[in-house]
């Protein structure tokens, strides 16, 4: 049953596929949208299948296999390796599918809405819904996974029709760069993954399991820790590094990659290119957060490497902040939900390297509701304001468009984490998981969390003053014309919003689970408890429940505080920001240009790449030495024999040519009698 | 005195075909005189096409019967007490592949004749006694009747490479290739002579017995042999006829007898180094290893400079043949297995590549040059598609029959140590590869030099072209397990090497 869960949405890509390359025939576009939500939205209701029966095993056993067959088999005797193509349904993968499936029908159900007008000769709106069915296939098979072999073709899946869609309006040049943008930065990722994944399969194929399996990671986990890889003797911490910590960093590249952290978030802010649901989808709610799944994924290896998971916490901490601050200065309102995507993703990395694997997985859970809700949320803006992004030219539109206002506004407080709302009770957990952890420096990277916890509350309400309060900047024809979008477009957006708030329950922590006994609330930390199982057991909470109500008190003030900021400053004294940029302009400047980052890889990276591989890889080595000596060189040889020597033994005169076989005949003869 | 015990079931194969041209000669005769036939009025479009459905009709038969033959696994001689024509399992599976080549041949004609207007009953009847004359050689064990069938197929191979008769360059073929066929099959004769000389007998079994390999007069006779095979397989340095040959004839003869006369031709040669000549003396090996360097080496810088697509593809067969005889310098099991195998692709890929020449033929102005492909993609996108499947076939890239076969053929000789002879087969499969790809490039990349006006596809044609490519593709992906409705399992590497253990008495 299990493998219907990714075959569902590709069989509905395959349709579009056939259609559109091979029939060529306008398609009844009910038939379109029926097979593309039908197929993902049965996919959620078989999701939701699995994680019932999951609930119905005992907790040790809580993993179903589909095993498809035998994939890869290579090699002999003990060295064999041999890879199925297996799906494995157990918590983390259950609470990912349900996630990836039924975010991800509520993103198509808007799409229908959002993609409407995109009817151009290139079949736009079926293309459309071709790609986005080819993710979540993808991105089901990445989750599903059982072993690192196919998880990495769901990772390369993914990778693809986020390429594909970024530059889903293709015509303008500018799409297609930023999609070869993404495309090329993964690639850096992919590559360590990889030698991540033949890392992992070396250590285990040297314990006698060759295998990529997670299950034998898993087992074995605990001997991979002893191992070393020699190195040469000048290389730093050399002889010997560390297995575990080697295969866990290269792994976690790939995640950086993926997740868009420092140093490889740069792809992401220009994903924005891409159609609205689908920087809802693929960079916000679904794919960006791969890295973190695999990081909790793998988390039996990465609790056994303490170095890596300290560069992950750090890496994870400086980012949040990092591109928190970022944020603050865009005027593009999906810049800064990229920017502030990037930045929770940092918090999530930020837990799962302090060994909170739950408070990621918790986190990665609540943001895909509120962040996919606030993209939707601003693409109903954007279709509101023509096709307008830049929150400069907005203004005042709370009234002009209530519902989508109202929306917008639950998903702005569950990210800067109001009391009761999702987002509140997953930061609390992260927070507390560095507040508890062992990295070196955790007291700091709490502190960073909680200064982002604040810089994201303002930056979260400057984005919402400034689009839906104030006065209305728009032009005079778009202010009088302006409505909430059709029913396709705001209906999911209900039912995320419905989630944003409430989705904290299922992870309501000790602390505050006990207020609601009796409530309707029977258990606290109930995912928690149902992951506990999957995953790597994390560092004990030994903290009395009067600290955790301080330290999240103290959190809640500095968002208020950020929050009040954003009030005083883009309602009350709207002339003020322009001062205070004039007043600091070298560091306005340096932030609103993103601490020029993609300028330095331009130039440091980007640049000298291209002209060494122009001028020396192309013109000099390929043009020159294989084309030009080996491929033309050979080529003109052997032509010059034909044409300056073979050409003239051949006469074209029938006793030249028994000449030849004469001369031919009495050789061999002569050779045969000696 | 008593009759002897004849076998007639040898005689099957042989029969139907022989029988089938007198019917289409006798057909011709009347059906041109009578201007109605059962009540209908008759044009001369229509005389042909029957006289084809004819002759495609008795070559039916005799695929069926040789297939029934093989399928039997029997092994029978037309005559017990002087054994001069045996029907095994491998003349059987020969036999059957050589009629198909020519019922495809037939069916390729019917469209190319009208057009050009040489509609004439008899080649259908020439087509088949050649045919007659390839059966007999394959199944031939004694020196005559290999002689017998040589030249009953090549005669009137002569007369079809001259069929254009108002066509000058159709003459010059034909002239020439009677002229320089003589003369090879003259070499032929004196060295069987030579051999009969030594041995004291013609048949196979007498000649090994007999042959001593410090005479002389043996080793004469064997080398004037081999030279007389070396000129109908097209090996260098006896080759140069093919290219004016394959050039002036007709295309859907050139179709025919550039495979048909290699299968023939190969399949008799490798009867006669299996059975007469006790597998392969040392110095035999020498000659063929000699022989397959220069036709690779030749046929492929040769093709390279050609500016006719009929030119390009005969020096193209030359260096196939110089592939398939790879595959005798080996001289094992595998390699001559692999000769066979490669002979069943090479059918289908080289009678497609000609099918495709035959179809571009309009009005007598045969597209020939290679510059006339240009842009063919565009005016004719069917056509194109199937030229670049059996070019990439020809060249030997993966995923095609032609990369299947040159696989089995350079594994048996690395198999059996031949490693050099290897290397420049593959170092040359990379040359062929300029030329093969050349029309490809141009059909899909350049534009168009003028308006090019083409003859529609007849279904004659199409149904070749189809069955071609089909095969072309099938054994690339399943060369051995390939499973058909009516057909079964079509499991030709199987059943390449059956009937070759059966030939080396293995």
């Amino acid at each position: 049953m299990l493998r219907w869960i990714p075959l569902l949405p590709l069989a509905a890509a395959a349709y579009h596929g056939v259609m559109l390359a091979f029939v060529r025939r306008p398609t009844p576009r009910w038939a379109t949208i029926a097979i593309s939500c039908g197929s993902v939205a049965l996919s959620f209701v078989l999701a939701c299948v699995g994680f019932w029966k999951l609930r119905g095993l005992a907790p040790e056993s809580r993993v179903l296999v589909d095993e498809i067959y035998t994939w890869i088999s290579a090699g002999v005797g003990d060295q064999a390796f041999s890879s199925d193509l297996a799906f494995a349904l157990d918590p983390i993968s259950a609470v990912m599918a349900l996630v990836v499936t039924g975010v991800g029908a509520l993103i198509h159900i808007y799409s229908v809405g959002y993609m409407d007008d995109d009817d151009r000769e290139d079949k736009g709106f079926q293309r459309f819904f071709c790609y986005l069915n080819l993710f979540t296939f993808s991105m089901l098979v990445l989750v599903l996974a059982d072993n690192l072999v196919l998880m990495f073709v769901g990772w390369e899946g993914v990778g693809l029709c986020s390429y594909l869609l970024i530059g889903f309006w293709y015509s303008d040049r500018f799409n297609a760069y930023c999609g070869s943008k993404a495309f090329i930065v993964n690639r850096i990722g992919d590559f360590a993954f990889l030698v991540g994944i033949f890392l992992v399969f070396r250590a285990l194929a040297d314990l006698g399991a060759p295998s990529v399996g997670f299950a034998d990671i898993e087992k074995h986990a605990a001997q991979m820790a002893a191992m070393t890889l020699p190195v040469p003797a000048w290389m730093p911490f050399g002889p010997d590094w560390s297995l575990v910590n080697t295969a866990a960093l290269c792994l976690f590249v790939g995640a950086c990659g993926k997740s868009a952290q420092l140093p490889l978030y740069v792809w992401l802010p220009d994903a924005m290119a891409g159609p609205t649901p689908v920087s809802a989808l693929i960079h916000a709610a679904t794919m960006v957060t791969a890295g973190v799944y695999m990081v909790c994924r793998l988390s039996f290896l990465f609790a056994v490497a303490p170095e890596a998971s300290a560069v992950v916490a750090w890496v994870g901490g400086v980012t949040a902040i990092f591109a928190a601050t970022i944020a603050i200065a865009q005027t593009d309102i999906k810049k800064v939900l990229a920017y502030s995507t990037v930045s929770q993703l940092g918090y999530m990395f930020l837990a799962a390297g302090c060994g909170g694997y739950t408070a990621a997985l918790f986190h990665l859970g609540t943001h895909a509701f509120f962040k996919a809700l606030l993209f939707l949320g601003a693409g109903a803006v954007i279709l509101a304001m023509h096709h307008e992004q830049d929150i400069e030219k907005m203004g005042g539109l709370h009234r002009r468009i209530w519902r989508t206002h109202l929306v917008f506004l639950a998903g702005v407080l569950a990210i800067a984490g109001f009391p009761g709302f999702s987002g509140f009770f997953s930061k609390d957990e992260i927070l507390l998981a560095a507040y508890t952890s062992h990295v070196p420096g955790h007291q700091w990277l709490y502190a960073i969390g909680v200064a982002t916890a604040g810089l994201t509350a303002f930056y979260m309400f400057r984005l919402y003053f400034r689009t839906f309060w104030g006065k209305s900047r728009a032009p005079k024809a778009l202010r009088d014309h302006m409505r909430d979008p059709v029913a396709w477009v705001i209906d999911p957006l209900w039912v995320l919003a419905f989630f944003s708030i409430f989705a904290g329950i299922v992870g309501l922590p000790q602390a505050y689970g006990d207020w609601f006994r009796g409530w309707g609330v029977e258990e606290s930390n109930s995912l928690a408890k149902f992951l506990a199982p999957a995953l790597a057991p994390g560092e004990p909470h030994a903290l009395a429940h009067s600290t955790e109500y301080w330290m999240a008190l103290g959190t809640v003030l500095l968002a208020a505080l950020g929050a009040a900021l954003a009030w005083l400053l883009y309602v009350r004294r709207p002339e003020l920001p322009g001062r205070i940029a004039r007043a600091v302009a070298a560091v306005y400047r340096l932030v609103l240009n993103k601490y020029y980052v993609d300028e330095v890889y331009d130039a440091a990276v980007v640049r000298p790449l291209v002209r060494f591989s122009d001028r020396v890889l192309f013109r000099g080595i390929d043009a020159g030495l294989i084309d030009g000596a080996a491929v033309n060189g050979t080529a003109r040889t052997v032509r010059g024999i034909a044409a300056n020597g073979l050409k003239y033994a051949h006469s074209g005169l029938t006793q030249g040519y028994i000449f030849f076989m004469l001369a031919g005949a009495v050789a061999l003869v002569g050779y045969l009698v000696r | 005195m008593s009759f002897p015990d004849l076998n007639f079931s040898v005689l099957a194969p042989i029969g139907f075909v022989a029988v089938g041209a007198m019917v289409v000669l006798m057909g011709e005769v009347f059906l041109s005189r009578a201007r109605t036939f059962l009540g209908r009025e008759i044009t001369e479009a229509w005389i042909g096409s029957m006289l084809a459905l004819t002759s495609i009709v008795f070559l039916a038969l005799a695929i069926y019967a040789a297939w029934a033959a093989f399928a039997a696994g029997s092994s029978a001689v037309f005559n017990p007490d002087n054994p001069m024509l045996r029907l095994d399992s491998f003349s059987a599976l020969v036999s059957g592949v050589i009629a198909l080549a020519s019922l495809l041949s037939c069916a390729l004609a019917i469209a190319y004749l009208a057009d050009l207007r040489i509609n004439h009953g008899e080649f259908y009847a020439l087509v088949l006694l050649a045919t007659a004359g390839m059966l007999l050689m394959v199944a031939a064990v004694d020196l005559l009747v290999v002689f017998l069938g040589l030249e009953l197929m090549s005669i009137p191979i002569y007369v079809l490479a001259g069929f254009d008769r108002r066509k000058l360059r159709s003459n010059e073929s034909a002239l020439k290739y009677f002229v320089i066929g003589s003369f090879a099959s003259a070499v032929l004769l004196y060295g069987m002579a030579l051999l009969y000389g030594t041995a004291g007998a013609t048949s196979f079994e007498a000649i090994r017995a007999g042959f001593d390999a410090e005479s002389p007069m043996a080793l004469i006779g064997l080398g004037l042999v081999v030279v007389g095979f070396a000129f109908k397989i097209s090996s260098v340095p006896f080759h140069q006829w093919t290219p004016d040959v394959y050039e002036g004839a007709p295309s859907v003869v050139t179709a025919f007898m550039s495979v048909t006369v290699k299968i023939a031709a190969f399949a008799t040669l490798m009867r006669l180094l299996a059975l007469a000549f006790g597998g392969l003396g040392a110095t035999l090996v020498d000659v063929l290893w000699v022989l397959a360097a220069l036709t690779i080496f030749v046929g492929n810088v040769m093709a390279i400079i050609q500016e006719n697509v009929k030119r390009l593809l005969a020096y193209s067969s030359v260096a196939h043949a110089g592939y398939l005889l790879i595959g005798f310098v080996t001289g094992t099991i595998e390699g001559y297995t692999a000769v066979l195998f490669y002979l069943f692709i090479y059918l289908f890929m080289n009678l497609g590549a000609f099918g495709v020449v035959v179809a571009l033929a309009h009005r007598g102005q045969e597209c020939e040059r290679v510059e006339s492909f240009a842009g063919l993609a565009r005016s004719r996108p069917g056509l194109a598609a199937l030229m670049t499947l059996f070019m990439i076939s020809l060249a030997g890239i993966p995923g095609t029959a032609g990369f299947i076969a040159k696989f089995v053929v350079f594994s048996a000789a690395v198999k059996a140590g031949v490693i050099w002879l290897t290397i420049l087969g593959v170092l040359m499969s990379v040359v062929s590869i300029y030329y093969y790809l050349r029309i490809p490039v141009l059909m899909y990349m350049k534009e168009p030099a003028e308006d090019a006006e083409f003859a529609e596809v007849s279904s004659g044609e199409a149904l070749v072209l189809g069955l071609c490519a089909a095969a072309v593709l099938c054994f690339g992906i399943l060369p051995n397990d390939l499973t058909l409705p009516l057909l079964g399992k079509l499991r030709l590497l199987d059943w390449a090497q059956e009937s070759v253990k059966l030939l080396l008495g293995a």
